[in-house]
This record gives structure tokens, sequence and C-alpha cells, in this order.
């Protein structure tokens, strides 16, 4: 619980949708989305949350 | 010098003897107790065998601290009967080093234990040690009062005998209540609302990859632990409570994720209204009936226990 969740990266298929601080990654399709999601989670230990928009976000939970 | 032999022997040596018989008998009796409330099951906590040993032989110090002091009074060495003081302070340090222990291998377990459940354990350890204290005391109290009748086998049965009530007594008073005591558990549906996991319309976890999810669905098992009183809502809404839960149900079911695999990470949520807690876990192996027994023997953590029934405004609230 301590320190609470940590927002670790951004992957997005809608660029205009998505600004600020964590690193973003622009995809071209949700394929792809998906596979640059898994990735970035096997790499962090993080969560992949799926927030609705053609967005995936990956969340540390600590 | 031949009639000064008996004068000095009998007063000494008998009661030496005595006092001996008093203390080995009231250290056998407090470590046998201490063993019987040992014992390695699916915790694997102690560990077996070097934390075995060490647990052992601060119990055999605790049964031997407490089986001096009756002879000590007897004796009228009251002094050293405050050597109790300095066992309670040495097995709070028992507790402190049993917490640091497990909070430190806290880092190495898939599921974590949660900070309430090692509190539950530290406090375990040193409470068994004050308890093989007291059947050592209790048991050399018994051999005093066996002595009235001048054969000492009979005193040494008399303090055996008393040892092994309270042990019985003992033990039957310090069982904890169970999970399956304060609620009922019952198989319940996975389902997925766009990425949100559902169980028994608890929402527990946003799930992105639709990969994962249907590892959910197809591997996935989910119950629904429903309180069977107030008191037991508020306790199942203790969050270390419900981490013991998922932690036992991991432990015993098996868990299918590593390090990396953080979407798998079993989760125990509750229904804000009903207090009804949603379980879900991708186990090892699926078995609905496993997961429902590991659930139900695991224990309530005292910490957690709330009776909010016992006070003014429930009362007023039913």
């Amino acid at each position: 619980m301590e320190g609470g969740p940590r927002l670790f990266a951004v992957i997005t298929e809608e660029a205009h949708k998505v600004g600020g601080g964590p690193p973003i990654f622009y995809v071209e399709s949700s394929e792809e989305k998906e596979r640059v999601a898994a990735y970035i989670s096997r790499i962090s230990g993080g969560v992949i949350h799926d927030v609705g928009n053609g967005t995936y976000i990956v969340v540390i939970h600590q | 010098m031949g009639a000064a032999a008996p004068i000095v022997r009998v007063p000494v040596g008998v009661g030496f003897l005595d006092h001996l018989t008093a203390i080995l008998i009231g250290t056998l009796m407090g470590s046998l107790g201490r063993l019987l409330l040992l014992h390695v099951d699916y915790r694997q906590y102690p560990s077996y065998p070097q934390a075995y040993v060490v647990h052992l032989a601060f119990g055999f110090v605790a049964a031997f601290l407490g089986s001096i002091a009756v002879p000590a009074i007897v004796a009228k060495e009251f002094a050293a009967a405050s050597f109790l003081a300095l066992a309670v302070t040495q097995f709070r340090e028992v507790r402190k080093i049993e917490r640091e222990t497990l909070e430190r291998l806290e880092k190495t377990e898939l599921v974590p234990r949660g900070t309430a459940y090692i509190e539950g354990i530290a406090k375990t350890f040193e409470a068994r040690n004050y308890l093989a204290m007291l059947v050592g005391l209790v048991a050399s109290l018994g051999v005093q009062i066996g002595r009235h009748w001048e054969d000492p086998a009979l005193a040494a049965a008399v303090g055996i005998l008393f040892g092994l009530a309270t042990i019985v007594m003992l033990k039957r008073s310090i069982t904890r209540a169970v999970v399956g005591d304060i609620a009922h558990v019952r198989p319940a549906e996975i389902s997925f609302d766009g990425p949100l996991l559902v169980v028994e319309g608890v929402q527990l976890m946003n799930i992105g990859l639709p990969e994962s999810r249907q590892t959910y669905l197809e591997q996935g098992l989910a119950v629904a632990i429903i309180p069977k009183s107030i008191d037991a809502k508020a306790t199942l809404g203790n969050i270390g409570q419900r981490q013991a839960i998922v932690h036992d149900a991991a432990t015993l079911c098996g868990v299918r994720m590593d390090v990396a695999d953080k979407e798998f990470m079993p989760l125990a949520r509750r229904d804000l209204v009903s207090g009804v807690v949603a379980l879900v876990i991708v186990p090892a192996e699926k078995n609905m009936e496993a997961l429902i027994t590991a659930v139900r023997q695991t224990p309530v953590l005292e910490d957690s226990v709330r009776k909010p029934s016992e006070a003014e405004p429930s009362k007023i609230m039913a």
C-alpha cells in the first residue's frame, strides 16, 4: 500500500488525447498497442489497464 | 562427626531433591506443552527444522523459569521469583524478532502475508512462550501440593497431572476462529464489464489485455465470502484480514503467476453495501472445492476482529 500506484507508461492509438508526464508510446493499431503494452509490463512489472479511449496505461502497484 | 552428618544431610538434601523434582517436572511439562503447540502445517511457519529448534529452546527456557518460581517462594527466596519479570522482557523480544523476520521475508513472497497476519503470528509466538511458562509454573505447583502425601512418586504424578490439565485447557482456549465460522463461502462467477473484472457485482480490477481477460475466464476461480453477522462484516472489511485470506488461498491452491505477472495477483474486494467479499485467483490447479476449503480455514486475525454489535450505535441501527 505504501507509496500507492505509479503510472509508468501510456500506450495510445489516439495521439491527440494523451499528454503529460509519463513516457507515451504512440502506436498504429490495437495489435501493436497490446504488444507494446505487454513488453513494457514485462520489463516494469506493472499491470496493463485499459482506460477505454484507445489507450492503455501501465501502472506499477506497490 | 558421625552424628553431624544426618543433621546436615536431611534438611538440605531432601529440600533440594524436592525442589529438583518440581523444577524437573515443571520444565518437562512446559516444554511438552510448547512442543504440542508447535506443528508444521501448510503455513510452513515456523520453518522446519531450524526454527523448530529455536522455538523449542525458547519454550524450554520459559518452562524452566516458570517452574523455578514455586520452589523459590517455598524456599523463601522471593527475589528469585522476580525472574519471571525478566522472562517477560525476553519474550517480548521473541515477538520483535518474529515480526522482523517475517517482514523481511515478505519481499520474497509472491502473494504477501500482509502486516496484520505477521503481527498475529508474532503475537502467537510470544503468547506460546508465556503458556510454556504457565504450564511449568502450574506443574511445579502440583509437585509442591503433592508433597503433602510424602511420596515423591505421588508428588511427581500430581505435578504431571496438573501440567497436562493446563496444557489441555490452554490448547482448547487459544484455538482461533476461522473464516468458515464467521462467513459462508460459495462459488462465484467471473465476468468482464469492458476491461473491468467483476465478481458478484464487485469490480475487482481493470485488466487491459484481452489475452489476460481470457486467462481469467478460462483458468480463474472466484468465491463470494458472505459474512454471517454485522461483526463478521466489519471483520472481513479489515484489509489485513482479506490479505490473510488471499495469502492462504494462494499458498494452498497455488498461483499461476510470477514476479512480472502482477495482473494475476489474487485479490479480495468487498461490496460496499452488503459487505460480501469477492475473491478472485488464477490457481495452479483449477479446483473450486479446494479453494473454498482454503478460504474457510484461514484464521480470523485477532487484530482484525471487530464487534460493533456490542456497542450502542449498532443497537440503535438495528
